[in-house]
């Protein structure tokens, strides 16, 4: 009934295409995040579906209620749109109560008293901030404006709710719990939810599916464990879990697997789903954790395919695990480890399954 | 719980006339008809060769050669350029000073000094001309008393230096208030790194915190050159008597001197007068356009270290002492003192010459009670309508999709450039323009109409900035959840800005009471105010019903200020 449908959104500032016909479809009760740098566009796109912000063109259905078409001339303003949006801010009027607060939304639609008491003790009791009621947005800590302010949204029920960065403001050990509490409640509630951050954990942790973004496009829209298994292209790969590259040439492709010869010589073998002409430029990325040390090859009996050779540049311990930086021939790349070795050079051995290779564009 | 399972209760259907672009259409054409009621007659009348109202008056430019080759217009133009300078010189220097010395150094009893050089802000011109004129005036207290020590007149204040010295005083507030409050935002880390590389604290206000107060020395310059341009009442009560002529007294004698004025003369000096102090304001926005260099505001809420002064402490505080004592105190002290006496002179003693008379007088006349509870009537309730306007603009003009939202921050603007002098005139004309306006001219609704208009910039210097720290996020979330632009307003934008519009309020009653310029061409039987019957009474020669207005003023103004500051705790002036 309340499926999003988003159709070749564009929103200009002068000569900078901000949103560049961006298209998707967040289906009934799905959660679906916008993730990307700052500036990708994601929070220019949450402002068009709002109807706090004007695209140039493009057109936005919400099941049968058509919001904007550019074509058409139809633009309708955020009051009539029956959405929820949660600030980054959290936005709670401070001259109102929490109560108050919810109220507002609900007297707007002429709810009778009796309702809008029982439908606000019932949000409250939802985000369980039911004893706090009476008191006003300045006594309320982060976490609990956080929750006053999704309740006031979902208060009145509407069709889509859109989050907007709302864990951004929590410290690192509430954002995790308010993360899973948000996931659970939104299972609950099933609202088609549209969520926008540039936190690719709390992305992966909380959406159905993801579309990653990047300068005004989609990348790529997909579920959590595609894009972190296989991104779609190198900023995909880089802004998720920030892969190495290996810069090289395709070579002869064999059983699945591309051998990818290293501007240092050494080859890598890397699976590929797709055949790619031999001779290409190509750069490989692999992901830090993916990486195994290994032993010398004298003990395992020869040098054996991706296994090389590298000196350890840089140790950073950083708690669970250790971040370190090697060199091997040209290449440098990050390797992580639960125990560092203690010289000061090792072998490492990379799984052909975490190579992901992407043809280089001519002329880049 | 499944709040998605019912079907939401949507708002309220969409009514067919948008009511959002009405009001803001509304807003937007008061605020255009108040700016351009007074500028269109101007504009008409100084291009045509009769009389506004003559149907036979045709388009010409002979009103401007009229007054290019009257033969006064020269002199007038340098003692009006003299007189605006030395004001203006006098005025920043008293008030920057007074700034640092008060806001930036340890100089014994600020806080006092602070509120002391602040106060004459609150009072008009009018009385501050009466007041030293009664004091130091040429048969003035203090004139006569040093003239019986030292046998000759001490000073004159009948020339344009001493017309220059009075003004200057008059207006070094203002250039006080914006100095201090520059002071208090300054960042100290600034100077703190100045310190850090080895200046000395004389070094350091001298190459860092003057440089950084710069913004608020040009904007106060320029504000006090244009208020002393349009300044009516200081040249009237100096340079009447000796025929001293500035560019306002001319307009004056133009127009009351006459048995029939000269229409178009006026006009075409109103239309100058008008395109310098555009042409003045046009360069301060000119020169504040790079201030972005000196913003200083830092995000923490640290108060700038004090310089120490040392032994000059004492210095400071017999010359701040001198100036609090002398420049204000003696002459508003006086003129209550005055009000209260027959004559006022050091030859005879005080006990013999005191009587009730002077407000025998005004309590005898109805005309004279008139003219102050309507000025009164005029503060309250134009305080109250301008507020409630001044917000709409503001929100209008910063809060809403309003198609000429920018067009409308200029207009509202305007006004800064229009003197309130012109503005009179101009309405004056309006209404010989408009015949149906008449009736308007023996009420006090021509002069709240007009004093609106003047205050706009000044009541949105109050609501602006409040508007500006309420995050945009609580209007848009407002929307999202149901409400239109004008629900939003009222539920939520106008109860947050409630503080700023008390702060309005307050600004507006003030300057309300205490403006006359104005009311000089507007006021006829019935809507006369304290400051046009103060003149009619000083024009008369009856000194001692002049100083008992003032003291009702000034008494007036003390209990307002006291009232809303301390008991509802209103911010006048930040």
């Amino acid at each position: 009934m309340a499926e999003l449908v988003v159709n070749d959104l564009v929103r200009t500032f002068g000569d900078f295409r901000a949103v560049d016909e961006v298209s998707f479809t967040v289906a009934d009760g799905e959660f679906l995040t916008l993730l990307g740098p700052s500036g990708c566009g994601k929070s220019t796109t949450l402002a068009a579906l709002a109807g706090l912000d004007h695209p140039e063109g493009g057109r936005i259905a919400l099941g049968n209620r058509v919001f904007f078409d550019a074509a058409a001339g139809v633009y309708v303003p955020a009051e009539q749109r029956e959405i929820g949006l949660v600030f980054q801010s959290y936005a709670l009027w401070p001259h109102m109560t929490v109560r108050e607060n919810l109220d507002f939304p609900l007297k707007l639609r002429n709810v009778g008293r009796a309702e809008r008491t029982r439908r606000i003790e019932e949000t409250l009791d939802l985000v369980e901030m039911g004893a706090y009621a009476d008191r006003y947005p300045h006594a309320l800590s982060g976490g609990q404006q956080q929750r006053v302010a999704l309740a006031r949204t979902l208060v009145y029920r509407p069709s889509l709710l859109l989050l907007d960065e709302p864990l951004s403001n929590l410290d690192a050990k509430l954002r995790e719990r308010a993360r899973t509490w948000l996931r659970h409640l939104q299972t609950q509630v099933r609202v088609t939810t549209v969520y926008v951050t540039h936190d690719q954990s709390e992305a992966l942790a909380l959406s159905d599916r993801i579309a990653v973004m990047n300068e005004g496009r989609i990348a790529q829209l997909a579920d959590p464990y595609t894009i972190y298994e296989r991104p779609a292209d190198p900023f995909v790969a880089d802004f998720i879990g920030s892969s190495n590259f290996f810069h090289g040439i395709a070579r002869e492709r064999q059983n699945g697997r591309v051998r990818v010869e290293l501007s240092g010589g050494d080859s890598l073998f890397a699976s590929a789903p797709k055949s790619i002409d031999a001779g290409r430029p190509v750069s490989v990325a692999v992901r830090p954790e993916r990486i195994r040390l290994t032993d010398p090859p004298e003990q395992t009996g020869g040098l054996q395919a991706n296994v090389l050779q590298v000196e350890i540049e840089e140790r950073t311990f950083l708690g669970s695990y250790h971040s370190l930086q090697v060199r091997a021939g040209k290449d440098r790349f990050r390797v992580e480890c639960r125990t560092p070795p203690a010289a000061h050079t090792g072998f490492v051995e990379i799984p052909p399954e975490a190579c992901t290779v992407f043809e280089v564009a001519a002329g880049s | 719980m499944a709040v998605r399972a019912e079907v939401a209760s949507a708002v309220a259907p969409r009514a067919s006339l948008d009511r959002n672009l009405v009001i803001q259409w509304l807003v937007m054409l008061i605020t255009a008809g108040l700016v351009v009621l007074p500028l269109l007659p101007i504009f008409y009348q100084a291009f045509l060769n009769q009389p506004i109202y003559d149907p036979a008056a045709s388009f010409s430019f002979e009103n401007f050669v009229r007054l290019l080759s009257t033969p006064r217009f020269g002199t007038i133009f340098a003692n009006t350029a003299y007189f605006a300078l030395g004001t203006t010189i006098i005025a920043q220097v008293l008030g920057v000073l007074g700034a640092i010395l008060v806001g930036r150094t340890d100089v014994p009893g600020r806080a006092l000094f602070g509120e002391m050089l602040l106060w004459p802000i609150f009072i008009s011109h009018l009385v501050m001309a009466f007041g030293w004129f009664t004091m130091y005036g040429p048969s003035g207290y203090v004139t006569l008393f040093i003239k019986s020590l030292v046998g000759f007149e001490p000073w004159s204040l009948y020339t344009v230096t001493g017309m220059a010295v009075v003004a200057g005083v008059s207006q070094a507030p203002l250039a006080y208030l914006y100095c201090i409050v520059a002071t208090r935002s300054a960042d100290p880390s600034l100077e703190d790194a100045a310190r850090s590389v080895g200046a000395s604290p004389w070094k350091i206000l001298v190459s860092i915190t003057v440089p950084l107060m710069r913004p608020a020395i040009i904007y106060g310059t320029i504000m006090n050159f244009v208020i002393a341009i349009e300044m009516l009442s200081i040249p009237l009560v100096f340079g009447g008597p000796v025929h001293i002529e500035l560019f306002t007294t001319y307009l004056y004698h133009e127009v009351f001197g006459q048995a029939t004025p000269d229409y178009g003369l006026v006009a075409a000096a109103a239309f100058f007068m008008l395109a310098i102090v555009i042409g003045l304001m046009a360069l301060q926005g000119k020169l504040m356009r790079n201030a972005g260099r000196f913003v200083t505001v830092g995000g923490k809420a640290t108060r700038p270290r004090r310089f120490p002064l040392g032994r000059w402490k004492w210095v400071a505080f017999a010359g701040l002492l001198f100036y609090v004592v002398f420049a204000i105190g003696i002459v508003l002290g006086g003129l209550a003192l005055r009000s209260f006496t027959v004559v006022l002179s050091p030859l005879m003693p005080i006990s013999r010459v005191l009587t009730l008379a002077n407000y025998e007088i005004i309590a005898a006349y109805p005309v004279y009670m008139r003219s102050i509870t309507n000025t009164i009537m005029i503060s309250v309730i134009g305080g109250f309508i301008g507020t409630l306007l001044i917000a709409m603009i503001a929100l209008v003009a910063n809060r809403s999709e309003f198609p000429l939202r920018r067009q409308l921050e200029y207009l509202a603007m305007a006004p800064r450039a229009i003197p309130g002098f012109i503005a009179g005139i101009g309405i004056f004309y309006a209404m010989s323009l408009f015949p149906p306006l008449g009736w308007l001219r023996n009420t006090i609704v021509i002069l709240i109409i007009a004093y609106i208009m003047r205050y706009i910039p000044t009541g949105l210097g109050a609501i602006s900035p409040a508007l500006a720290q309420i995050s945009a996020d609580l209007d848009r979330s407002a929307r999202t959840v149901g409400a239109d632009w004008w629900r939003t307003s009222r539920a939520i934008m106008l109860r947050l800005l409630t503080p700023a519009m008390f702060s309005c309020f307050a600004l507006l009653f003030i300057h309300f009471l205490k403006e006359y310029v104005t009311a000089v061409f507007l006021f006829a039987p019935g809507s006369e105010v304290i400051g046009t019957t103060m003149l009619q009474f000083w024009i008369n020669g009856d000194n001692g019903p002049v100083a008992a207005l003032a003291t009702i003023q000034i008494l007036i103004t003390v209990v307002f200020v006291y009232a809303v500051r301390q008991l509802l705790g209103v911010k006048i002036y930040g």
